[in-house]
């Protein structure tokens, strides 16, 4: 066969394993019960690889967080002091089949989303962070609520998770595109969705009646409960696309994600090698009073949404988003047609009712995005370039094209 | 000049002309600018016209 049968036959079987894959939260668990790799002093973290040294500040902050969180520091210089020292090993989240939103901190004893692939049987992991972590707060509200969240309502959702015997997250997703989400900045039906079906189990659990009502709060309204869409549709779609990993031959990205330095991706084809290059910054809508000059650049696991053909890539089935990250909602149909140009395939069980019920473009192809200059359409949510803000804004952001052109190289290089 | 042109050519054909633009766009407005109705192609030489890229895509796409 020619190599570029051999390309196209590899680059089929990815994306078919990719689109096959059928993510179930079957668990909530500590992070250094569950998560290969981790120990008592690692931090995971969104993105490529990255030194200490090298990190951006919010990045930064969230890592100083976490180790008050876990009580490997009193107080926040000694925790500083403690992260620069060499003590904390650092690892991307994608390294340990785990995802992380914006700085993306993974810590020993975080309660993480358990998912698994009952397809493929390959398993998924997503942080709880939802104390703001994911920006750089390292306050101590911010420390206490994480630590309300791993001792009373991880317990709480994970009884309920159990006593449901697992949630399908693919028929989720797929009733969610439905109702006007593109499950990563707009999540709005899918929460309701999620709280629907876990309410009748949360009930049946044995906690008293105050708690479940804080967890029913949680889950019903208020920022916090922005978050749980966004980590069940991250966790799902990384299931999907490491599924998809290591198909010998294919050109198939199963990596996004950028640590607000560099951007990072990884090619079915070629194994565990990263690609990176520095990141853009987005461009959107602000909460006032932060500006755009306020924005730190691209950062967050959050693009294996894209990766896996949701999230800016399925946004035409989203227009409601616009009103978050700027554009029209002609605008939205435009950025899903135009990355059909770049993928393989359509997916016929995410479908897109604007567009008379097309599947959704998936799975990138890296000789694609070269050959026609179209880089992948992320929508995202905004950091401060400095730690201690929330999320500042949203809007849309692509990657750097010296990515892709690594890649292709490597590739190239593959096949002599 | 331009404007003359396509006058003369609008006579020649008989009917009013349809424009593709393909490419650069400063074309397209000028267009626009006269009147004339013209639909915009968005097209770029393939990888930008990095002939490395250009070498690798041949063997490999």
């Amino acid at each position: 066969m020619s190599i570029k049968g051999l390309i196209s036959e590899a680059n089929q079987e990815a994306v078919k394993r990719m689109i096959a894959a059928h993510p179930a939260l079957e668990d909530i668990a500590p992070a250094i019960n569950v998560i290969p790799g981790m120990t008592r002093k690692t931090i995971l973290h969104a993105g490529p690889p990255i030194e200490w040294d090298n990190m951006c500040s919010p990045m930064k902050g969230a890592i100083v967080g976490a180790l008050l969180f876990e009580g490997l520091a009193d107080k926040p210089d000694e925790a500083w002091r403690m992260a620069g020292s060499g003590e904390i090993t650092f690892s991307p989240n994608h390294e340990h089949q785990a995802v992380g939103s914006m700085a993306g901190v993974t810590s020993p004893s975080m309660p993480v989303l358990v998912v698994k692939n009952k397809v493929h049987g390959n398993y998924a992991y997503q942080a709880m962070d939802i104390g703001n972590f994911s920006g750089g707060d390292y306050s101590d509200q911010a420390v206490k609520y994480n630590m309300l969240v791993r001792d009373e309502f991880a317990p709480i959702l994970r009884a309920a998770i159990n006593e449901a015997g697992g949630v399908d997250l693919k028929t989720w997703m797929a009733k969610a595109f439905h109702m006007g989400d593109e499950l990563h900045n707009r999540c709005t039906g899918g929460i309701a969705l999620f709280s629907r079906i876990i309410m009748p189990y949360l009930i049946r659990t044995s906690f008293e009646k105050e708690s479940l009502v804080k967890v029913a709060e949680y889950l019903a309204g208020g920022p916090p409960s922005e978050w749980i869409g966004i980590f069940l549709s991250m966790v799902s779609c990384k299931a999907a696309c490491d599924a998809a990993r290591n198909v010998k031959n294919s050109s198939i990205v199963t990596a996004m994600c950028r640590n607000g330095v560099n951007f990072g991706i990884r090619v079915s084809g070629l194994g565990d090698q990263w690609f990176t290059a520095p990141a853009n910054t987005p461009r959107g809508l602000f909460y006032p009073p932060y500006k755009q000059e306020d924005a730190n650049p691209d950062m967050g696991d959050s693009a294996i949404t894209e990766t896996r053909g949701v999230g800016g890539f399925i946004i035409a089935t989203a227009p409601a988003i616009t009103a978050l990250v700027g554009g029209t909602a002609r605008d939205a149909v435009n950025y899903t047609l135009q990355m059909m140009e770049i993928t393989e395939s359509r997916d016929p069980e995410f479908t897109i009712p604007a567009l008379d019920f097309q599947g959704t473009p998936v799975g990138i192809d890296v000789r694609k995005v070269v050959e026609t200059g179209i880089l992948p359409i992320i929508d995202t949510g905004i950091n401060h370039k400095e730690a201690g803000h929330p999320e500042i804004g949203a809007g849309m952001v692509r990657p750097p094209m010296d990515v892709f052109s690594q890649a292709l190289r490597a590739m190239g290089e593959r096949f002599g | 000049m331009g404007v003359c042109l396509l006058t003369d050519t609008t006579h020649l054909m008989g009917r009013t002309l349809k424009v593709i633009n393909i490419g650069i766009r400063e074309f397209l407005v000028s267009l626009q600018d006269q009147g004339v109705e013209v639909v915009q192609v968005d097209w770029t030489p393939p990888a930008g016209g990095d002939s490395e890229m250009l070498e690798i895509l041949d063997r490999l796409l």
